[in-house]
This record gives C-alpha cells, structure tokens and sequence, in this order.
C-alpha cells in the first residue's frame, strides 16, 4: 500500500473524481483526518507557496448540488417507461456534462408531460378508492348522500381507536358531537361524527385530539355502502386499465428515449458518487486535496494517469512507514483460485491488519481438510459440489467455499470407501490388490481418533509458527519471543510432547533430562518475559503493574498455557470423532431399513437417511471446522482488526 | 442472586460516578461569581468538566459551545453506563435515552418554526446514533416544517406531528411539543409497566412525572392557547399516581388559574403550590425538585435494581439544567440570590 496526495486545481475535481471512480483502484480517506494529523506532505515547488499559504484555510467541500429533483424526475420516466434501473459501467466512458444531461432529461420530462399528469391524477383517485374500501366493513344501512348534504349538520366518516373511543366517552357529556359507531374492517373501529356546523372547529379540535383518522368520501360516489362498493369497484377497474394503456403508451418512448435514459441513470449515479466523494476532500480556495491508499502495483499507473492534467494537478506517494500511526493502512487480500473464497471465512472474523500475514491460505487448507476428513463421502460429497456450483452463481464465495469442501468430502470420501453412506462399495469396484489403500473409520477407530490428534498437531504447529512471524514483524518481543505462543512456547509445546509421547511409547529421542532442563527454562523465559522483554529494549519501567501482581499473574498464566495444551491438542479428537459419527448415523438408519424389510423401506430410509446426514451433519461438521479455525488457530496467531481494502466504485443505489 | 449478577457492576460503576457530580460547595462558589467566565474556568480547573473543555480554545468559550459540550459530554456518561445493563434492561435504557432524541426533534421543530436555518444543526448531536435510529443529516437538509416532518415519516412521532402542519404558528409548537412528549411517555410507561413488580419506585415516579405533565398541559393549554376543555383532557395521560381521570376532569374545566391551583392545593402535591403569588413562577422548578427528591429517597430505600442507574441519569439531567441556568443567569446578570431560587438543588 501507498498513500497517495493529490492536490488539484478546483476547476479540474470534478474530472479527477470521475476518473477515481471509473479506475475503482483508490481506496479514500478523509483528507480532513489526514491534514489533521499534519500528515499531507506535499513537494513545495517554488509556485506551490502561494497555495501552500492558503492551507490555513483549509475546510470541507460545502458545494453541494440539488439531484434530488432530477433523480425524482429520472426516476418517474423509468418507471413510466417501464425500465429496470440497473448500471452500466460501459455507458460511464464517454465524456459528459452533466447539465447538459439535466437539459436532456427535463425536455423528455416535459414531453410526456401529458401522460404524466393523466397518470397522476388517476393514481391519486385510486388511492383515495383504495382509502375508500374501508366502507366495506359498515354494517348499518345508511344512505351517505342524504347524510352528507345535511343543512345544519357536519358529518365526517374515518376511524378512531378503541382506546381513545373509551376516551371520548368518558367526557362524552361536555362533547357537542353526536359519535356512532357504525362498522369495523380489520383492526379499524369505522365511525361516523355528527355535528352542528357552526361548532366545526370546536369538533375538529376534538377529534384530531384523539387522532380521528378523517376518511374523505368523494362526492360522486355518495350512496348506500352497497352500491358505493360496486361504484368504487367498477371504477377502479376502468383505472387499472386506463393507467395500463397509459404506460403503454409511455412504453413508446421506449424506444425514442430508452437508451438516453440509460445513460442518463448511469451518470447520475456517477455522479451521486462523486458527491459522495467530496466528503472526503478538503478544500482551499483554489485547489482541491485528495487523499488516499493504492496498491503498490498500481502506484505508477496511477501516477502517469494524471499525469494528463499537466501542471494542474500535483501528484506524491508515501510509503506506509512514513504515514503516521493513527492512519491504518487498509489491507487488500490476494489470493489464487483455489482459496479465494475462504477469504470470507477470514473477514468473517476481522480482516488482517497490514502489518499481519494474512492466513486465508492457511485457513482454506485447514478447512478443506477438517471438514473432508470430518465429512467423508464420495456421494455426499458430489451432491455438496454440485449445491455449490448453482450457489455460486447467487452467492460467490458461500458457492466457492461449498464446491471446495465438497470436492474434500469426495477425496476423504473414496479412501474412506463411503458412498452415500455404504461401505465397500468403491472397494469392489477395485482390485483386491489395491484394499489396502481404504481405511474404513468403524473398522479402525483407533486410528482415526489418533489421526485427528496428529493431524490437530501439525494445524497447531503451522499456527505458532504465524503467530511468532505476526508477533516478531509487530516488533513485539515479550510475546514473539518468550509468549506462550511465541518461541519459547513453541519449545515447550514440543518438549512436553516429546517426553509424553516417549513415555507412552518407551521410546527416548532426547535425553529425559536435557528435556526437562529446557522445559524449566523455557517456563522461567515465559514467567519474566516482561521485565526480560523491556531489559532487551532498554524500555523503563520494568514491569507495567506492581511486580508481585504481575508474577502472580504470570504463575497463573503458566498453569493455564498446560491445560491449553492439553486441551488444544484433544480438541482436534473431534475430527476423528465425527468421522465416525458420519457413518454411524448412516449405520443407524440402514439399520431400520433392514427392519421394514421391504425394498420401498430400503429406498426410504437411504432418502430420508442421506438427506438427514447431510443437512443436519453436514451442518454440524460446517460449524465444529469453523470452531477450531477460529478457535484453536486464530486464538493462538490472529487478531484481524485491520481495515479492509475498499476502492472507490460507481455503485447502483436504485430506489428513491 | 440473580440481581447481583445484573446489578452489582453497574451500581458499582454509578458509585464511582456519583462521587465526581458537583458538590454543595461547587454550586456554593459558582453562585458567586461575577460572569459565565468565571463558571467556565471554575469547570476547567475544579470539578470533573475539566476533561470535556480539553479541545477547547479559550476563544470560543461562549454560552452555547460550553453547553452543548455539557451535554455531549453527559450522553458519554450515557454510554459509560449502558456497557454495564445487561439483558432486557439495556432496552429500558435505551429508551430512556430515547428521551433526547425527543428533546432534539423539539428543537429542530422550535427553529424550523422560527424559520431559522438548521442546515448546521447536526454537528450539535455528535452522539445521536447512542439514543437515535434518526439520520440527523438528513434531518438537517429540510428547509421547512412540512419537509422536517416527512423525514420522520415512519417513526412513533410522524403521525402525531403530521396532524399540527395546518394549525396557527403561534399554537404550532405548544401542541407539536406536548404531543411527542405524550407519545414518547406513553410509550415509556408501558414499557415500564413491565417492571412494575421490580422497579415499583421508578414506576411511581414515573407516574408522578405524569402527574407533572398532565398538569402542566392543562395548565399552559388552558391559560395560553385557549384550547376547549374536552381538547385538553383528551390529551392528558393516562396512568397518573395521584391525579386520576376524575380530577384531571375537574382541573380541565376550572374557569382560571386560580381555581385549578385551588384544586391542586387539596391534592397530594399541595406543598407546590403554597407560595401563594409566587406559585407560578416557581411551579416548575417545584416540580423538578419534588422529582428529584423522590428519586434520592427512593436510591436510598433501594438495594439491587434498576433504581440507582435512573437516579443517576436524572441527577445528571438536573446538575446540567443547573448548570445552563447558572451559566445563563451569570451571562444575563442576574443577582445571585434570585439565583438561587432557581435551581433544582436546594442550597
């Protein structure tokens, strides 16, 4: 990563803006923070000191542009016209002035100006039918002609809650309104309020201080609510149909206009962008800064990009190390094909800071094996692949993470010989020579129980050793060294292993006691690490906490690295444990086949049998990968609170 | 045992903050300075407001940066406190802190009304999102009324609010406050209503708060904005501690003030309104203390519960009411014996 200051004449923001967001290569900051943190360093030029003077005067972009009514009326010709709003990255090439697009888009606006207001005025009418519908739920026979043309009297229909009805009547003695309560349609109370019309604010008053919902009756539909009902209903049929020609009728300028609008919603939502943009920059009153993080790949296309803007535009690059602390370098992850997806597995716990490896390669290989080994079946397996490819085309790397996995449980699946639950079926398809080359978990437990163990090793190795790179390139030297997952935990955790497994298999590789002198050693580095660290870099005071505080600390610290151990190293049994699990359930089910006896109980229970393993374990499996990804490994190396890598990008924000 | 899981840390962590409230003698010698510089160097230099005016340059000290820096700093308070509730508390508290987001609408209304322009006024709620869902920008972009209320459009205070556009300006906001305030404590006192069993004394004192409220309406409705008595009484709350259906009647159909302090004086709070000419200049600040008192005593009657925390966000409210009326009264000059009696804290 690099930082990158621009620093532009105003005249060209706008330009330079447009290209940041076609090249989606540049991930922004707020150059407010930056300037802030009097971190813009800048090549002074002998011309630039006029400018340099005005950086006293430094203060956000405060022009701020009016799109909302050129989106509201883009937005209403679309919709007219019947076109789905989608972006067209192709259609943002071409240069463009923008009001010229605005020109454009208000002279087709006007254009269907007829259309338009006949489209208006039938919606409005239909939404006050549809407001109107209510009457359907009025169980008194009432004629609403005669009541609303009444000389003396207001009436006024709508609805009112239960509560504040009770209200109403409570103090009904003091109210000069007759209240009547004249029907219900779903959780509406409909009511009908009579009163003298020269107390219509009085009334009005009232009601509005229980929150009578006023439903306004049109005059020509006044009658008894039966025949209001087929009035409104033959009415609102005759508008469906009308606003159908009507956008028909749009439909034609279809073709006329369909492309401009195209392009007229790409632009502006281009241009939304870089109204979004301005946020970020600050301003002089001349120039324009602009700050942000590129790829160390992408440095000098950028720089001899801009290079176009000659004299107008100053161009300079810093190296992570030289940007002040307070401004986290984000983090772009690169990884091949294969573990691409899994860089979701890694976001979904932090994304890696910059200074940490980044463990996606890691973790893909780790989880495709657990779970291959925790869920082996050719079958099954192929079913999982074939779910993640349609997957992937709705969600990329859920579909990613599910093919590779699948294809684990195939490769774990055929040496197992399982398929679709049913052993020494692959067996046979082989010769009797190559038997040995299949290893049936139910028939080997032992060996697949220690497998696991042995397997869980290696992970816990390969993430001490990151954990000692993160911490030594961090330059964090109590931990990388003398932590408990640093170097010297690293020692004891092979020593100890060392000397268990010998003693089990009365087999010595190193002297016993040599061993345990280095054991005792290592234990001492790790007690004192922090005084011993902070000796090492000549750092005052020794310890950050009262020393006694501290070993006490430490000492409990200590006994808790042993039961980690303990308990990392048995954590993994699961793997082993699962995949015997897996064909147990299996062995469950095909053992009530046998019991139904019947072929159609075969042939149900290996359905229902397969789909039961597969989603509910296949589930669990999914999870208990993740748990010892996250939890055995990530705990001991990762602390992923970096930022992630997100380049400015024209985006289709669609609706209003 | 369960409440000292839920409770302990959190009363512990208010202990701790009870103990940097100003004291007697803070308010002692801030009444007797000369100006609201004097105050503000005093918050600088002696009392735990130092830490808030770090940022600040002495040259912008004025009336209106130090209290809105009061009250940010007070909502950090907030936030403080929230890490400590736990489970179906922390909704109670949030809803509490809903209370500002009340506040500030009333205020975007109260300048939307006197047509000024709010296009800055977000910058003034740096901590909105801890009490608000609202989009405080966007609240900022409306040049009118009718465009404020729009945006609110899908939260409990829309419908109310949209129903006042059409009436009088000068009547506007009278019924526009009163309203989110009935909204907002109705919907207070049934969430509250939950805990009866509980936090029976914050219920109470919610219910006297309603007591207040419905007093007041009737009060400042009838005598200012001539509102009919029905209209009124319809907008009284319900679940009152001692004013009931039946006396909020009567108080709304009194004839003047006279009659309804007549009324109050034969009801449970008669001590408010024995000052005779005075009553009314004094009622509210009456009001505040009756509250705050009531909130100390039931603190102290109180072991395990949710009570310390909500005393403690009301005794915070009330020191930063004090404060802005210090503040104020020192800015305008006023003698600091007729100070005195308008703080909430008795001295």
């Amino acid at each position: 990563m690099k930082l990158l200051n621009l620093v532009i004449e105003k005249s060209q923001a706008h330009g330079v803006l447009k290209d940041i967001a076609l090249q989606e290569r540049i991930h922004l900051i707020n150059s407010m923070t930056e300037i802030n943190e009097s971190n813009f360093k800048l090549k002074v030029d002998e011309d630039l000191i006029e400018e340099v003077k005005g950086l006293c005067l430094i203060d956000n972009f405060s022009e701020k542009k009016d799109y909302k009514t050129i989106q509201d009326k883009l937005y209403k010709l679309m919709d007219y016209m019947k076109l789905e709003r989608v972006l067209d990255k192709a259609l943002l090439e071409d240069e463009y002035d923008f009001d010229v697009l605005r020109g454009e888009i208000s002279s087709i606006y006007d254009e269907l100006s007829e259309i338009r207001d006949r489209i208006q005025i039938l919606e409005a009418e239909k939404s006050s039918l549809e407001e109107m519908n209510i009457i359907e739920g009025i169980y008194e026979e009432i004629d609403f002609n005669k009541l609303f043309n009444l000389n003396f009297f207001n009436v006024k229909f709508g609805t009112l809650s239960k509560e504040n009805m009770e209200r109403l009547t409570k103090n009904y003695d003091n109210i000069y309104a007759a209240i009547l309560h004249i029907g219900r349609k779903g959780s509406n109370e409909i009511y009908i309020v009579v009163s003298l019309k020269e107390l219509e604010l009085e009334t009005d008053r009232i009601l509005r201080s229980v929150y009578f919902e006023e439903i306004k009756l049109l005059e020509e539909y006044l009658d008894t609510p039966a025949h209001m009902i087929e009035k409104i209903e033959h009415r609102m049929m005759f508008i469906d149909q009308e606003l159908e020609g009507l956008h028909l009728e749009a439909k034609h300028y279809d073709e006329k206009y369909g492309h401009r609008l195209m392009v007229c919603y790409s632009q502006l939502m281009l241009e939304l962008k870089i109204e979004q943009m301005k946020k970020q920059l600050a301003v002089t009153n001349n120039y324009v800064y602009i700050t942000g993080w590129v790829s160390e790949s992408d440095c000098m296309e950028m720089e001899s990009h801009f290079n176009h803007y000659g004299a107008k535009i100053v161009f300079a690059t810093r190296d992570v190390t030289d940007v002040s602390h307070k401004i986290k370098p984000p983090t772009k992850l690169k990884n091949n094909w294969l573990f691409k997806p899994f860089e979701m597995l890694v976001h979904m716990y932090g994304t890696p800071s910059y200074s940490e490896l980044d463990p996606t390669a890691f973790v893909g290989m780790a989880y495709m094996l657990l779970f291959g080994a925790m869920f082996g079946d050719l079958g099954q397996g192929l079913l999982l692949l074939i779910a993640g490819y349609f997957i992937k085309k709705k969600a990329e790397s859920p579909g990613g993470i599910l093919m590779r996995i699948g294809l684990f449980s195939m490769l774990f699946g055929f040496f197992y010989d399982s398929f679709f639950g049913y052993e020494h079926v692959i067996s046979k398809l082989f010769p009797e020579s190559l038997s040995k080359i299949f290893i049936r978990p139910i028939e080997n437990i032992n060996t697949v129980l220690i497998a696991g163990v042995v397997s869980g090793l290696i992970f816990l190795m390969i993430s001490y050793g990151y954990s000692v790179v993160n911490k030594l390139k961090n330059k964090d030297i109590k931990e990388g060294l003398f932590g408990r997952n640093g170097i010297a935990g690293i020692v004891l955790f092979i020593a100890t292993l060392l000397l268990v497994a010998g003693s089990f298999l009365n087999m010595t590789w190193v002297p016993t006691d040599l061993m345990k002198i280095i054991m005792v050693l290592m234990v001492i580095l790790m007690v004192i690490r922090e005084p011993l660290a902070n000796t090492i870099k000549k750092k005052k005071p020794l310890y950050h906490e009262p020393p006694t505080e501290y070993y006490v600390e430490s000492s409990f610290e200590l006994l808790e690295t042993f039961l980690g151990m303990l308990s990392n190293t048995l954590s993994f049994i699961r793997v082993g444990a699962f995949a015997l699990n897996h064909v147990g359930l299996f062995m469950a089910f095909h053992t009530i086949a046998t019991l139904i006896g019947s072929v159609m109980g075969e042939v149900s229970m290996f359905i229902v049998g397969n789909i039961i393993v597969i989603g509910l374990e296949g589930l669990i499996v999914l999870i208990q990968g993740l748990r010892l990804v996250y939890y055995e490994m990530f705990s001991k190396y990762y602390t992923g609170d970096g930022l992630s890598f997100e380049p400015i990008e024209v985006e289709n924000v669609g609706g209003l | 045992m369960s409440n000292v899981r839920r409770f302990a840390a959190l009363n512990t962590k208010i202990k701790s903050m009870v103990g940097k409230l100003l004291t007697q003698e803070d308010y002692q010698n801030m009444l007797v300075m000369n100006n609201e510089k004097e105050i503000f160097d005093y918050l600088n230099e002696s009392t735990y407001y130092a830490n808030i005016f770090k940022d600040l340059n002495e040259e912008d000290y004025s009336v209106t940066t130090v209290e809105s820096h009061i009250k940010n700093y007070i909502i950090t308070l907030y936030k403080k406190i929230m890490c400590f509730i736990t489970g179906d508390y922390q909704k109670l508290f949030r809803l509490l802190m809903k209370r500002f987001e009340a506040e500030d609408i009333k205020t975007y209304l109260r300048a939307l009304i006197l047509k000024q322009d709010v296009s800055k006024l977000y910058l003034e709620y740096p901590n909105a999102s801890f009490y608000s869902k609202l989009d405080y920008r966007t609240l900022s972009q409306s040049s009118d009324l009718t465009e404020f209320v729009e945006c609110l459009n899908g939260t409990i205070y829309y419908k109310v609010l949209k129903l006042y556009l059409n009436e009088s300006t000068d009547r506007m906001l009278f019924y526009m406050e009163m309203n989110l305030d009935r909204v907002y404590f109705s919907k207070l006192s049934v969430e509250i209503s939950k805990y009866k069993g509980d936090e029976r004394p914050i219920f109470d004192i919610l219910q006297m708060n309603i007591d207040f409220l419905n007093f007041q309406w009737i009060y400042r409705g009838r005598k200012f904005y001539h509102l009919s008595s029905e209209e009124v009484l319809n907008y009284t709350l319900p679940n009152g501690h001692y004013l009931n259906y039946e006396l909020l009647k009567t108080l709304a159909y009194t004839d003047d003030e006279i009659e309804l302090f007549e009324i109050m004086s034969q009801t449970h709070y008669k001590k408010l309104f024995e000052h005779d000419d005075k009553t009314e200049r004094f009622l509210e600040r009456d009001m505040d203390r009756y509250l705050y008192k009531h909130f100390l005593k039931s603190d102290r009657e109180s072991t395990l519960n949710m009570v310390t925390a909500v005393t403690f966000t009301h005794r915070l409210e009330f020191e930063m009411r004090d404060l802005f009326t210090m503040i104020e009264a020192k800015h305008y000059g006023v003698s600091s014996h007729e100070l005195k009696d308008y703080l909430v804290r008795v001295l």
